[in-house]
């Protein structure tokens, strides 16, 4: 009798697994293989991790779970590339913001395979926290040193520079800002909109002004310049879709974004925008891709870190979706106006990353929790 | 004797169940943020927290915060119960129409709605601009941002709690006590406070509760057009993306204060007027004939319907547009079929569909499998297992749904005893239990105030008769108290249909909700796709809601209308 119970109990966990997995399954998978396949991983994730090199020769599971920032339709378009490939079947969630979080949640028991998207700055504290498994994709080693985790546990697939832009039809060439510095004029009082702190863009960005601004004038300066760009801004928008709507009806004329966005509402939305290539370089952000630990489909991950990272891949990204290739093997086969690289403000970026949350922090405290909004009405 | 010792043992079978539910599902993972803000360096801590309130700028926050409480109880119960009233007592044309029609805005993700109201009322809004015609201004009349434009958009979408309670407890005023007090000469003002008041003030003060943690916790209009307004629903997320979790976790635990004790105050006040129903109740009727003062309530009325009916048209008019006109025109006028017909091709766009409604059936029918029996079995008998039961089921009104998403990860990324020795996180379940914990205190209220509404006579009358209490309970109890639990389950259904927060936090790849592509739509620069995408969803919830509102209809003769033959 005694021995019945724990014979009983597993047949009741093995039934569970498999009605559990099975359920919101295909039908294409069979039932009696689901188990196998999530229990698999936790034997072959130690062996993997130290024998990274033996990952390609290794079988390939049969499917994968991606997490990731980029949008359903990029997402698709690479999963099924993916697909026809390898015949691993790709499952993709954009979780946008909450995507570091989730992952960071998961660790006990990691249910996605890839961490798909995110700046480098997030990944490197990602990295930090244990999250990551190292990979070594072939192109790795053409990829410029800006762009890759030393020790191969992230690499940046798309190159995101962050540009100022104006609505042309509310502002000549003439009248719009030309650079950084402009932007505190007070020709431009009220004519700026922006994303607020919580856009990795905008973080970025008042990272990479405080940076280059203490390197040239001194950190005083760059925070009173801060200050003085807060007084012209008109709005911080905590939507996107708000606050191109507020610049595509004239409320405001000038505003900076990640270029792929303005590109967007540009070609696809037909809004009249003008990119400004600044005097003193634009904020470059990198894309960045990572396998995660102990993940579920271990071989599939590295296969697909190899995969999304190609040149083939970057290049087919930049002509449907405008994201720039990190890889300069790519560029040739991308659009023409992405042959003109924009030029990078010269910042330290170790530099940022050492001060980023306390520099976020003041400010949000100390310059732009004047309540503007509010002290308008 | 030996029955009811049988029905005991029932009852503790039940409790036992519900209790190991409980203190899985809603308590472990509560402790758990609680705890978080006391953990220092060296264990036990006050120091974070002793730190946060020290400074002036978070003690303004907080401030804001139970300000948007109280304005949200205010402007909601205002509008809410005039339209509670006016349903009832006016009868307009399309009654039934009309008030799933009042239903809507809960019906889709809050961003969708604030960007509706932008388009409207904003600084290049529709009817902004309109007013700045007429009155010849270049300058816009008012600001739509900070606390009164939130308070605006809260109050013409969240006033849907004190809408729906307000209603059914009118349905269960004695018109018989009215015209008896008015025959004992009493004015229309002493009828409203002696008669009606009494009546529907537990639906008032359920409502209360619900609408405060429902202001408090509101994220989507303080974060989009709050403006420098800040509260600690959106704080909460920028500590956590600055990573300074301490000072989250502080700023939870206010948040979780607040509403606590809120609804213990209500509570006790709830507790404090008691009211008995008269054995016969008669359904107060419609008064048709008309006066001047009839007229203008009238027209008050109908303009605010009309204040409630303009988002969700203008979220239909923007759905037949472009999204360059959307985002460039002031009035915009490109028509098209496009952002319909981009939806039917898409593959993506069915199966998160059918995932959301199967997802808000389960969390109405989950819900009510564990609240139906605590609201009955604490209404035949107050004892401790009832009371403490109630209060853990409500307690996560007290909690941002944005924690409680948080903790279900915390607490199931794991294998969990709780979860039957699984980890849940990632498969299809998770959803629906979060919906679930969710639901459980608007649901529990809405039976409660159905309960108290219930007249006990009827329930020893069928027993002494010789029913067994089975049977009761199914031809007396559940007809009787019916109106007021599909009022809860409805909100539960539509409310999880629009729900985004938890949703953006749980959500894998096998339970994607719609709420998830209006929002991410968004994102993505096609607000033509996700308005098309949210009238869909109102379609669908309309035609949903109309088919429960017959079946409702057809089980009311049972009770109130056989009264009134009576009477």
């Amino acid at each position: 009798m005694k021995k019945l119970i724990p014979i009983l109990l597993a047949f009741m966990m093995l039934l569970s697994v498999t009605a559990c997995s099975a359920a919101p399954e295909a039908p294409a998978a069979p039932a009696v293989e689901a188990p196998a396949a999530t229990e698999a991983p936790v034997a072959e994730a130690p062996a993997a991790e130290e024998a990274p090199a033996a990952e390609e020769a290794a079988e390939l599971e049969d499917t994968l779970v991606v997490y990731s920032t980029h949008s359903e339709e990029l997402l698709e378009v690479v999963a099924k590339a993916f697909e026809e490939k390898t015949g691993v079947k790709v499952e993709s969630i954009n979780l946008k913001g909450e995507l570091a979080d989730r992952v960071r949640s998961e660790k006990e028991n990691p249910q996605a395979d890839i961490m798909y998207g995110g700046d480098s700055a997030t990944h490197t504290i990602l990295k930090g926290e244990g999250l990551f498994a190292a990979t070594t994709p072939s192109w790795g080693a053409e990829l410029d040193p800006l762009f890759k985790d030393a020790e191969g546990y992230w690499y940046g697939t798309i190159k995101t520079p962050v540009l100022l832009f104006y609505n042309k039809d509310v502002m000549t060439a003439e009248e719009a800002p030309k650079d950084w510095a402009d932007l505190t004029k007070p020709e431009y009082k009220d004519k700026i909109v922006v994303r607020d702190s919580l856009s990795s863009s905008m973080r970025s960005t008042i990272c990479n002004l405080i940076d280059f601004n203490t390197a040239s004038a001194g950190e005083d300066a760059a925070w009173q310049y801060l200050k003085d760009l807060d007084v012209n801004v008109k709005g911080y928008y905590n939507s996107g879709s708000m606050m191109y709507a507020a610049l595509g009806k004239g409320e405001a004329a000038v505003s900076w974004a990640v270029l792929s966005d303005i590109v967007t509402n540009r070609d696809k939305n037909e809004m009249p925008f003008e990119i400004i290539d600044a005097a003193s370089g634009s904020v470059v952000l990198t894309d960045c891709i990572a396998a995660l630990n102990n993940a579920p489909h271990p071989n599939a991950a590295a296969a697909f870190v190899e995969f999304a990272g190609s040149k083939e891949v970057q290049a087919m990204l930049a002509n449907q979706f405008s994201r720039t290739p990190t890889l300069s093997a790519a560029l040739p086969d991308c659009p023409a106006w992405m042959q003109t690289e924009y030029k990078a403000l010269p910042v330290d970026w170790a530099n940022i990353s050492s001060n980023q949350l306390a520099w976020l922090e003041q400010w949000e405290t100390d310059v732009i929790d004047t309540g503007k909004n509010v002290a308008k009405d | 004797m030996k029955k009811l010792k049988y029905d005991r043992y029932k009852s503790a079978l039940f409790y036992a169940c519900l209790f190991f539910l409980l203190s899985g599902y809603i308590l472990y993972p509560l402790l758990n943020t609680v705890m978080q803000a006391f953990h220092g360096e060296g264990g036990f801590t006050l120091s974070v927290f002793r730190e946060y309130v020290s400074n002036p700028n978070h003690l303004q926050v907080i401030r804001n915060t139970a300000l948007l409480g109280v304005g949200s109880v205010l402007c909601c119960g205002v509008l809410g119960s005039a339209l509670a009233g006016y349903m009832t007592f006016c009868a307009p044309r399309m009654k039934r129409l009309l008030h799933i029609i009042l239903l809507s805005p809960m019906m889709i993700p809050g961003v969708i709605i604030v960007i509706a109201f932008v388009q409207l009322y904003g600084e290049s809004g529709i009817v902004t601009k309109l007013i700045e015609l007429l009155l010849h201004r270049d300058t816009p009349l008012f600001g739509f941002s900070g606390l009164p434009g939130i308070l605006f958009v809260i109050t013409y979408t969240q006033y849907v709690y004190f809408y729906m309670n307000v209603s059914v407890a009118l349905r269960y005023v004695d018109y018989s006590a009215v015209e008896a007090a008015a025959s004992l000469g009493a004015g229309k003002w002493k009828i409203c406070k002696d008669v009606i008041l009494p009546t529907v003030r537990p639906a008032l003060i359920t409502s209360a509760t619900m609408t405060f943690a429902s202001g408090v916790g509101a994220f989507s209009a303080p974060n989009l057009i709050g403006g420098g307004f800040k509260v600690l629903s959106t704080q909460i997320v920028r500590s956590k993306a600055n990573n300074y979790m301490d000072v989250a976790s502080v700023q939870v635990l206010m948040l979780l204060l607040m509403s606590a004790s809120v609804m213990l105050l209500l509570e006790y006040y709830k507790k404090r007027c008691t009211y008995t129903r008269a054995v016969r109740a008669t359904p107060l009727m419609p008064q048709r004939q008309g006066s001047a003062r009839r007229a203008l309530f009238h027209v008050l009325m109908g303009l605010q319907v009309f204040m409630v009916v303009i988002p969700i048209a203008g979220i239909l008019y923007m759905s037949f547009n472009t999204t360059h006109s959307i985002m460039t025109d002031i009035f915009p006028c490109e028509l098209t079929l496009e952002n319909f017909s981009n939806i039917f091709h898409s593959a993506r766009f069915l199966k998160p569909l059918i995932n959301s409604l199967k997802m808000s059936f389960m969390a109405v029918g989950g819900g009510l499998l564990l609240t139906v029996p605590v609201s009955y079995l604490s209404w035949r008998q107050r004892g401790v297992w009832s009371r403490m039961a109630k209060s853990i089921m409500l307690l996560p009104w007290c909690m941002p749904v944005s924690v409680i998403g948080v903790n279900m990860i915390n607490a199931f990324n794991t294998k969990s005893i709780f979860a039957f020795g699984q980890a849940l996180i990632g498969g299809f379940s998770i959803l629906p239990i979060a919906y679930i914990i969710i639901a459980l205190p608007l649901l529990l209220s809405a039976n409660d105030t159905a309960m108290d509404s219930f007249n006990p006579v009827l329930e020893d009358a069928s027993r002494s008769l010789g029913a067994s209490p089975f049977l009761t309970v199914l031809r007396v109890v559940l007809p009787g108290i019916a109106p007021g639990i599909a009022a809860g389950g409805i909100l539960v259904f539509i409310r999880t249909m629009g729900e985004y927060t938890v949703s953006a936090l749980l959500y894998g790849v096998h339970n994607r909700p719609i709420s998830i592509s209006m929002v991410l739509n968004i994102h993505e620069f096609n607000i033509g796709v996700s308005m098309a995408l949210g009238v869909i969803v109102i379609g669908i919830s309309y035609v949903t809601l109309l088919l429960l509102l017959k079946l409702d209809k057809r089980q009311r003769p049972l009770t109130q209308d056989s009264y009134s033959e009576n009477a």
